[in-house]
Parts: C-alpha cells; structure tokens; sequence
C-alpha cells in the first residue's frame, strides 16, 4: 500500500508541483533555481505569499533580490521533495526542528558524513498518528545526502532541535515576526466558556479564554471518551481537548507550553478522550471540542490571505495566570475581518506569544569567501526583504506580514547557533 | 533533706534511667507525631532584602523581595532551603523565552574586588540552561551595550556583526573559561574552541543552577537548592580546604538570587544573560561558609576497610576527621555493600574489613560476631509533589493560591508502601500494554481512595490532578540490603498489608500486581513472592512491544518495566533525586537517533515535580527531601525525627536470630504501645568476628567503636557529630559497644567483670554512665523539642573516605574492587 502511495506521489512531483494543502492561492512548490525555504507550518503561508507575490495590502509585494527569487516548501504535503533542477529527492522536513537539521545538513562540509544524511520523521501524508518517519520511511528516500539543498530554514522556535547557541556557530538567526497561540472553540463551546464567566470581550461578543491549567485539565483526561469537564467558576462545562498533529511544532510548542508530555497525550487519545487534527485546520472541530491555534494563521484565514479553514469556530484566548489571581487576557485581535490585525497586548505574553526567526548559513551573510549578496540582502532587515518589519506602506513586506498576523519580534539582533543534524537512521 | 512522696520517688527512679530522661526532653507531648517539615531553621539562616543590597534600587524590578537562606555555615554537598517574599507573582513557567517576574538562583565563588560583600560576577556557576534570558553570553545592538560590560564585549559593526558580550567564567582553581580573545590587532574575537554553557567547569547536566522560580499570586516562593562543594563542582572550589594558622576552613561562597522583571539589558524582554549588568546590578546575595572538605590524616595513617549498609555512610563522613588524628588513628575506608555478604567475610577467622549491618546474621548455625551498636537511623520514604488541582472540580480559594507548590507532608500505611513497591498502579507500568486486572487500579498513589482517606487531615488530596511522573510507585535502588527486608518486614507486619501482598482487595477493590502476590495461587509464576524479600524486585514481565516498524500511536521500541521505572544505583540517589525533582520518567522516542532510542528527560521544572523513592533518613535530611509520615504499630502516623528515632530505640528488644542484637519487633506488645515511635527505624551495628589474627586492625576499630558511641553520639553538624537523620544510643547500648569494642580489642577474651552487660535487660533500664546533660548538651534545646532532624544538613554521601588527596586514585581503585555491584536482574 504504502509502495502505491510512493509511486503515486512520485508522480505528481514528476510534473514538479507538489500537492496543494494550504494557500488560499495556489501557488506552485517551485523546483528552480532559487533560494529553497523549509520548515515551520505556521509561517509558511506568509512565506508562500512573499516568495510568489501578493497583493493583500493593495499592492503586489514580492521578494527577489536580483532576479533570484525564492522557493518555499510548505510543511506538509507529498512525502518527498525536490528543490533545485536536477536535485535530488529528500522526505519533507516538517516542522521547524526538520527545517533546521535540513539545513544542517545541507550545508555540512565533510567527505561523505552522515551530517549531510537527512530523513524526515513524518512520513507524509500524515492523516493522522499513526503515520510514521524515521527508521520506517521508504529506503528510497531514507539518508539523501542533502549537501546544498536548502538555503533558509523557517522556524516558529527560538531554539530548534534544541539548538545550541554559540557565538562562532555556523548557523544564523534572523528575527521574523511574533506570532501567538491561541484556542480554536466550536460555536457550543465558545459559548458555554463565555456563558461561565471566562470571555475576554464581555461588551461586544463572545471571545472565550482558558487558564493554561485548564488546558491541562481539558486536555489529558482519561476517563470519559469524548473528553471530560472543567468547572469553570461554578459551571461545570463539557469539554474536549484536540492536539495538533504529531510532528508539527505547533504541536512541539502546545506540549512543551502547557507541560504536557506525549506520553499524557498519547494517553488521552488512547482513551478516546482527546484526539488529534491536521494542525490549524479547525473545519474538523465538532460538538464541545477545542484546538490550539496560531492567532496569525486565523488572522490570514479570516483576512483571506490564507486558505479559510476556520469553519465556523470563534476563536479565544489563553492566560498564563493562575486562577488564584485571576487576569482576564486581552483578545488575541483586532478589528474586523478582512482588516483584522494582531492585537500588541496579547502578543506580549511571554508565553503564549513566541517569536518565528528564519535561519541561514551564516558564512552566507558574512564578508568571506562564501559571501552570497543576494541572501544577505533578502536576510536584511533594513530592506524590504524577508526580515523587514515596516508595517506601514503597502509595498513593504512588514505589511504584508501584519496582515498574516504577524507583529514585530521582541527578539532583535541576529544570533548564532550550532548545527543539529538528523544523522543515519536505521540500521546500516 | 525534703521527704519526697512516694509518687515523685518514682519519678526520679525512672529519672536515673538516662533514656527516660532523654525521651521526656526530646517528646514531651507524644502525640504530637507528625512534625510540620517546613521550617527548615538553623543558627546560620540568614534573609537579604532588595531594599538593603541592591546596586541598583531605585530601578528595582521587585523592590520589596527579600530572601531568606535556611543554613549558611558549616555547609557541605547538601540541600539549602531557599525562601522569598515580596517577589512579583507569577507560577506558571515558560518553556521558551525567558518569561516575566522570575526569579534565578546559582552559586558564585568569588567577591567583586571594586564591590566587598557582592560576589563577582565571572565567578558564577550561570548559564548552562539553553533558553532565553539564561545563557552566559548573547548577541546584542550597538546601543543596548551597558558600559560595565563593555569590556566583555567583542564591538559589532552592523546588523551582521553584531556586538557580542559574554561574561567569562573564572574558576576557583584559576583557569578561565572565555570564548572572547584578544586577536593580533588587539581587538576581542571569539574563539570558537570555547563554550560558555558547556566546559570544563559546567555542564546543563551538572549546573545547580535554577534558572527560572516563580512565586504565587502574594510574591512568595520556596526552592530546594542543591549546593554543590568543590567535590561535586571544581571550577567554585567552595569548601576547598586552606590552612588558616593551625586549622583548615573551607573556601567560603556565594548563594545569588537574581530577580529578573518584566524586561532588561535593554531588550523588550527577558531574552539575555542575567550577568550582563543591567541585569546583575539587582542581584541579592548571601556568603555561604563551607566546612573544609577532604580528611586530612597525616601521610602513613593505615587504612581500615569498613563495609556494609549504606546508613553508616553519613556517620562516618562525620567522625572520619577525628578518628585519623585522634584514637583510632586510622582512614576508614567505608564501601555500601549487602550487609549479608560483609557480615560473611566479617565472620571469617581471616582479616576482614569491619562489617556494618542493621541486623544479625541469623538463621546459620554459629554467628561468630560480634555486634557493636553504633546509632540508629532509618528508612524513610522521601516524596516531592507539586500541587496541580482538577479543574473538572470546583476548587477551594485556599487550595487555588497553593496551585503548583509542594505538599510538605503526606501519611502513608504499610499497604500504601506496598502499593509503591509492587507495580500496582497504572502509571508504574509501561503504557499502551494491557495490563490485565492491573488496569482496574488507581493510576497512581493520588487518584487511590485509600490514600485519600488515610490522609484526610489534608483536604487537598481530594482536588489533585496528578498524572504520570513518579507518584505510581516509588523509586528503589538495584541492590539487596537489609533495609530493603526491613520495609518488606514492615508490610508484611500489618495485616492490611499482608492481606493486599496475598492478593485480598482493599476496602476500595483495588488488588495487587499479581506478579507480586504472595499466594502463589494468585500469582501467574505459580510461586509466591518471596518474603521478606531483600530487595525491590521489578516482577511484571509485561512489555510494550517495538511498534518501530507497525506504527501505532507514537511507535517506539520496547519499553520493559525497568526501561519504563529505571532503578537507583543506592538509597542517596532517590533522596537527591526528591530534591531535584526528578522522577527519571522515560523521554520520548528519537527517530534520529543512531541507532533510534528514547530520550533521557530532564529533571522537572517547578510545579511539575511528582517524585517517590525509598531512600535513607540521613539521605533525606542532607537532601531536605519532605519525609512521610507513617503508621506505626501502635496507630498513629510518625514521621522520622530525632524524638521518634528515640522512642523506636527505647522499644527495640533482642530479635530472634540473636539475643545481642535488637530489633524494632513489630509483633511485640512493647511495639504495638510504643507511642510516637518512627516505625522503619533501625538500630545499626558494626560487626566482626573478634578471633581475626590482625591484631592492629582490631584495635582500630574497638577504637572506632569507642569514639561512635562517646564523643560521636552528640547530634549536629559539626566534624566528629551525629548528624541529622540519626538519633544517638541509649545508655544502655553505649555499654554494650563498649563492652564488645573491649572484645574486639582482646581478640575475643572475655572483658573483664565491670563492663559485662546483663543482656536480659533491655538497655533502656540499664542506668546510664553518662550524664544526661551531655544529651542536652549536644545542640538540642528543650525549649524546642520537636525541633526536626534537619536542623542542618551534613555531609553523607562522599560513599569513600580519603585520608588525603594524595591516597584518591588509589583507594578509588580499591573501592572499586570490593564494591561489586550487586543487582537483582
């Protein structure tokens, strides 16, 4: 079965356009000689648009630098990707810890070392837990020496793969914009949360909040199936907790944010008392259930720069206060839809807002004989390029950014890092 | 002359019997059994506040903290009570970026030479963590750059070279760790050789460094604090011994509480070092003065092997520095080892190291030791449990302001123990397996209605929302010991818990593992659990198989019972590991590994700690681990502490397997009345048959004996003291240890008439040769009996003796000779 899969997706990526799964335009993954961006879902739309061209803010806004543009790979999709003319086939790096070590390993330089060997641990598609990576990808695309593959590496971590940081590291960080999470509620559950007590918009509707111990609650019972209760002031109200899918990094981020170990989450899901979901997809979400949710994905679902698959939840808020003293969060927005913008406050939190970051060879950026002026230039936050956070004037990228809902990163000077790589995997 | 009434005679007759006395100062009120742990106070605590010390008041991120330091004298490799007020509150940790309103806690060795009474900030154990706002070292702008780091900073020029400062780390044995170098321009480069979060001086795996504590919803806060002398951590040297005209101080240090606000180093939050000045202007500081560290015997003292329980250990880490200079004049090498197989080679007409038991031989035929006592300890079941309510409840508001911190006392009985020890819970088997009737079982300890209602002086219970962690069982060392026979003992002792080891429902229906059931009916092996069982025994051969190559929900490979609750290598281990926090639970599964295998997992941050172990009562005091209380024979719920260690001795009498041997013997009248009684309370002796032909050996441990039970029986914390977690001999025992350190001296000639004891006597009644004052004497007040054993922490673990640096590697090699690992698998 799987062996049909493979040959099916070889396919379509034999006509070098993968599989469509976000975007609400449809923009091709380019095999072409541009510079090739993996890594983190969550800012992978936002990439999508200024790598292709938008014209979300009125005018049409595309980075190159110097004719050369840029492909960015999204997250999911097909099981394998190919990113230069004549490259080679390699598993999809999902998620920000892959995007790193794929670009780890792409620009390792050594004879023949598993540094260069990279294997995703998802094998795509991933409908649901059960798929897996790693030791049990197909041999064909297990180990692909990746040497010159990747160029930038989206990441929604500051660290990841638990980079370490290291002031002579090889591997630069650049700050790209501040996202935050949030909570994805069905219309029932939105209204029983804000009917309790917990809405951080009482005037004029209904935006539901939840206690990150409440989360914790919600989200690791065992013992009824179809999720289990909270008692939110005296109320005692249904509830069920969805996990993002496994691998995702907005899954990595809601475990480690919320404390919650896999072996919790397992757990729950084995009980039938939570489940997992594709990750910011909230179409699936039915009866009393609840997901986490990057807030600048659901501002450029509901702004209609991203495909909409907010279906018809109502998004909420998270407060990392405890309920002993209890603050009411700021709502995660602003305005209405299609202007909606990220609401500065809610950003703020320093845990349940994060800072996305692009990575790059730093020997790339650096006078030396590897200088490359044109990734510089797209890595540089004084020209209207990647980095740029300027959020006024339609032309520029930080525009565009706002209104995928990004804000500008409490993080502001380039840092650097050592490589992490995925290594040999299986047996020899 | 008065004339008394005959009521008060009898009063001073009793008076006369020095252990009665002992018990009337140190339990005055009986009942008062489960004493309140928290207080941790010693004559050397010591609290900072902001106001008094800061560089920098006036921009004060929590102007109103102020620290309180449980010890700070005398201190060794232990545990430090560290406590706050006035801090802004905050309880929930971030796990990436720095967060808000925390507090950090780390160790410094030296003083700011432009600043006296402030540590110097490049002689700080910092930045081994990898997250934000907690490194040694960052990348800044041009203008964020505080001038009093300007000379630890390499200048950038663009936003592609940035400033880069990193705060060196100078050691105390004068080496420097610096990725910043002056270059052949003179210019500061970095040197790419160097790494700041991990050298040779620290690692995230050896730092003691908290790099994130948060306070409750008042400002206030508690951490454990793991100090680390220069034997745990070189680059501090803290303890490091120095000759001062004719006496030896330890090298003394700092404890450095850094409040970190909303936001500083000129970022907009906490994203940098916390060494870096904009930061490090606000730090309170408190001296820490060590008590020198090595024995320092003089150059050709002989060395004595001495081998056996590990409850010895803390003893003699004490008395080590006396007994090479005075008496004995010997360097006692002391190894754990199962007290079965030293009291085997102790029994041998050939030289042998001194054996160390915590009971007889029994059993064989002849026994030809002899059993000196030396002090009592105890086993006692550590625990660290932070609060987490059940949202799915309605909380109580006294509850909900103690969200996220730890219970300080908790009641266990006999069955709970058992429960703890036998797989029983859910959460102490590896998941995704069927567990057959296991499943039926309470998750672990907290979700079990028994331990609800056995500690129902604590409504709390009832609200928790506890899972995984190590709270389905406890955690056990891999080797044999007495002292795990004598909690086996202890279970088997109780009828509820001989009921539930046979496989008998508790009142809730909850049953045990069948692998571990002592009805070989209800056991699936066909044969009964051995009992009492001299070790913790891993039964249940259940299995999560690979499911690398099937799928499945988060596929891994195998995961066993031991895999799932791995073992302690000693009893110390689980105390350290309460204090830490850490549960040593099972990481995830790593595709990208080579070959593939799970992760370890870090110890838990603050507010997720969920940790058991069986481990020692010294173990526990040095650690300051929070000790059950547990019910005694007589019903009621004691935890370990000097006064209830007393009164287990007064009820110890002779055990079977040899009348010159006590015991606490739970079937025992005088047991089941002894009010107050710690019940896993042990007697501990030296044991050696005294027939051996060398005679100097002999001689130096009848010179041993002689000084434990005189000079070493006095409680505290200085060299040559009992330290906490012990409780001195009665009277009674002191003269038995004489007399057998008389027959150990002669070779094993009777001693002479004087010092025979009468052993039909329990010596609690025999009148005491010591004055009673010496007890009082020894640290303890009357005023404040119920004071707890962890009065100070002392030095334990240091499981070798040195006699001097010079002998380390030597004796190194020798310990590891007669120490053979011993494991049960």
């Amino acid at each position: 079965m799987k062996v049909k899969k493979l040959i099916a997706a070889v396919a379509v990526f034999g006509t070098g356009f993968a599989v469509f799964s976000t975007g609400a335009t449809v923009q091709a993954e380019p095999v072409s000689n541009s510079y090739v961006v993996v890594g983190s879902d969550t800012i992978e739309d936002v990439l999508n648009a200024l790598a292709n061209g938008t014209a979300i803010t009125g005018s049409t806004v595309r980075v190159t630098q110097n004719g050369a543009t840029l492909g960015s790979f999204d997250a999911t999709g097909g099981p394998s990707i190919i990113t230069r003319p004549g490259g080679i086939r390699f598993s999809r790096p999902n998620g920000s810890s892959e995007g790193y070590r794929a670009l780890s390993a792409s620009i390792y330089e050594g004879a023949s070392s598993d540094n260069n060997l990279f294997t995703s641990g998802t094998y795509q598609p991933v409908l649901n837990a059960s798929s897996t990576g790693g030791a049990s990808m197909p041999v064909g695309i297990r180990n692909i020496n990746i040497f010159g593959q990747v160029d930038i590496a989206r990441s929604s971590s500051s660290t990841p793969a638990s980079a370490v940081a290291n002031a002579s590291g090889v591997i630069a960080r650049i700050p790209f914009g501040r996202d935050a999470f949030g909570l994805a509620f069905t219309p029932a559950l939105a209204t029983a949360v804000c009917d309790a007590g917990q809405d951080s918009d009482p005037g004029t509707g209904c935006t539901p909040y939840l206690h990150t111990s409440q989360i914790v609650s919600a989200f690791t019972h065992t013992a009824t199936i179809g999720g289990g209760s909270l008692t939110i002031g005296s109320t005692s109200v249904q509830i069920m907790g969805i996990y993002p899918q496994d691998g995702s990094g907005t899954s990595t981020d809601f475990l480690s944010k919320t404390g919650i170990s896999t072996t919790q989450r397992n757990n729950a899901i084995a009980a039938g008392a939570s489940a997992f979901s594709q990750e910011h997809d909230a179409t699936g979400l039915t009866g009393m259930q609840v997901a986490p949710m990057s807030v600048s994905r659901w501002i450029a679902m509901k702004n209609g720069a991203s495909f909409d698959r907010s279906g018809t939840a109502v998004i909420g808020a998270i407060t990392n206060s405890t309920l002993a003293a209890p603050t009411v969060p700021a709502a995660p927005m602003l305005g209405t839809a299609p202007a909606l913008t990220p609401n500065t406050t809610y950003y703020a939190d320093t845990t349940w807002g994060r800072d996305t970051f692009l990575f790059v060879e730093r020997a790339r950026i650096e006078p030396g004989v590897k200088y490359d002026a044109n990734l510089a230039a797209l890595v540089d936050p004084s020209l209207n390029k990647l980095a740029n956070l300027e959020t006024t004037g339609a032309s520029k990228a930080g525009k565009v950014k706002a209104l995928y809902g990004l804000l500008a990163p409490l993080t502001t000077a380039v840092s650097y890092f050592d490589p992490k790589y995925a290594g040999f995997v299986g047996t020899r | 002359m008065v004339r008394l009434l005959p009521s008060v005679r009898e009063l001073l007759l009793s008076l006369a019997c020095g252990s009665i006395v002992a018990n009337l100062i140190f339990s005055p009120a009986a009942s008062a059994v489960e004493t309140d742990i928290n207080i941790f106070q010693t004559n050397s605590t010591k609290t900072v506040a902001s106001s008094e010390y800061e560089l920098d008041y006036r921009n004060a991120p929590m102007p109103n903290l102020k620290v309180t330091v449980s010890q700070t004298k005398n201190l060794t490799d232990q545990g430090l009570d560290i406590s706050w007020t006035g801090a802004a509150p905050n309880s929930a940790r971030p796990e990436s970026g720095g967060g808000s309103n925390f507090l950090q806690i780390f160790q410094c060795w030296g003083e700011d030479p432009y600043r006296p009474g402030h540590p110097d900030r490049t002689t700080c154990q910092y930045g081994s963590s990898l997250g934000p706002g907690t490194s040694r070292s960052d990348t800044t702008t041009p203008d964020s750059v505080d001038p009093q780091d300007t000379k630890f900073t390499k200048p950038g020029t663009n936003y592609f070279n940035p400033p880069y400062t990193s705060i060196p780390f100078n050691s105390a044995t004068g080496e420097q760790v610096w990725d910043l170098k002056l270059n052949n321009a003179g210019v500061l480069a970095v040197d790419s050789s160097v790494s700041m979060a991990s050298n040779q001086f620290f690692t995230r795996l050896t730092s003691n460094e908290v790099a994130w504590a948060g306070s409750d919803s008042s400002g206030n806060g508690n951490v454990k604090f793991e100090l680390q002398t220069a034997s745990t951590a070189p680059g501090l040297g803290c303890g490091t011994a120095t000759k001062v005209g004719t006496k030896f101080v330890g090298q003394p240090c700092w404890l450095v509480i850094l409040p970190r606000g909303l936001k500083d180093n000129r970022q907009n939050a906490i994203l940098q070092s916390g060494l870096f000045w904009d930061a490090w202007k606000h730090h309170l500081a408190v001296k820490l003065d060590f008590r020198p560290i090595g024995v320092r015997c003089a150059i050709g003292v002989p060395e004595r092997l001495v081998q056996g329980s590990e409850l010895a250990g803390a003893a003699f880490a004490s008395w080590q520095p006396r007994l090479c200079n005075e008496g004995a004049k010997s360097a006692f090498v002391i190894s754990n080892q199962f007290d079965g197989d030293a009291l085997e080679s102790a029994s041998s007409d050939e030289t042998s190291p001194l054996a160390i038991t915590t009971r007889a031989v029994g059993g064989e035929a002849d026994d030809s030791l002899v059993y000196a006592p030396l002090a009592i300890g105890g086993i006692s079941v550590t625990f660290l449990i932070d609060r987490r309510v059940d949202e799915t409840k309605l909380i109580p508001s006294d509850l909900r302001s103690l969200d996220q911190t730890p219970f300080e006392s908790l009641r266990l009985t006999p069955r709970l123990i058992a429960k703890l020890l036998t797989g029983s819970y859910t959460d102490s088997l590896p998941p995704l397996t069927d567990l057959g009737a296991v499943s039926l079982n309470p998750r672990n300890i907290s979700q079990d209605p028994d331990f609800i209602a056995v500690n129902n002086n604590s409504s709390h219970w009832a609200y928790m929302d506890l899972k995984f962690g190590g709270i389905g069982d406890a955690l056990v060392p891999n080797s044999r010991s007495f002292l795990a026979e004598r909690v086996w003992t202890y279970i088997m002792s109780d009828s509820e818990g001989r009921d539930f080891m046979a496989g008998k429902p508790d009142p809730f229906g909850m049953k045990i593992n069948p692998w571990f059931s002592t009805d070989k009916n209800f056991n699936p092996s066909g044969t009964a659990f051995a009992m009492p069982n001299l070790g913790f025994p891993k039964n249940d051969p259940v299995e999560k198989p690979d499911t690398t190559a099937t799928g499945g929900i988060s596929p891994s490979g195998p995961i066993n019972v031991v895999t799932w609750r791995p073992y302690l290598s000693d009893f110390e281990e689980g105390a350290k590991a309460t204090l830490t926090g850490n549960a040593y639970e099972l990481g995830g599964w790593d595709n990208n590994r080579q070959p593939p295998a799970f992760a370890k997992t870090p110890r838990s941050p603050l507010g997720f700690r969920k940790v058991f172990a069986i481990t020692t009562t010294t173990a526990a005091e040095r650690f300051q681990s929070f000790q059950a209380a547990l019910r005694n024979p007589a019903g009621e719920f004691v935890s370990p502490t000097l006064s209830s260690l007393q009164l287990a001795q007064n009820a110890m009498t002779p055990s079977e397997a040899n009348q010159e041997v006590y015991e606490l013997n739970f079937d025992s009248q005088k047991v089941k009345k002894a009010s107050g009684a710690y019940p896993l309370a042990v007697p501990i002796y030296a044991a050696i048959n005294p027939l051996q032909s060398q005679s100097d050996a002999r001689v130096a441990y009848a010179d041993l004996i002689k000084f434990a039970v005189s000079e070493g029986q006095t409680p505290g914390t200085e060299i040559g003291d009992l330290p906490p977690g012990y409780a001195p001999l009665n009277p009674g025992f002191v003269k038995t240890a004489l007399a057998v350190a008389k027959v150990i001296r002669n070779g094993g000639k009777e001693p002479n008439q004087d010092s025979n004891v009468d052993q039909e006597v329990s010596p609690e009644v025999i009148p005491s040769p010591q004055p009673t004052q010496q007890v009082i004497a020894a640290g303890m007040t009357p005023n404040n009996p119920e004071l707890p054993l962890s009065v100070a922490a002392v030095p334990f673990a240091i499981v070798l003796f040195l006699c001097s640096l010079i002998f380390y590697g030597l004796i190194r090699i020798r310990f590891f000779l007669v120490n053979p690992r011993r494991t049960l698998l």
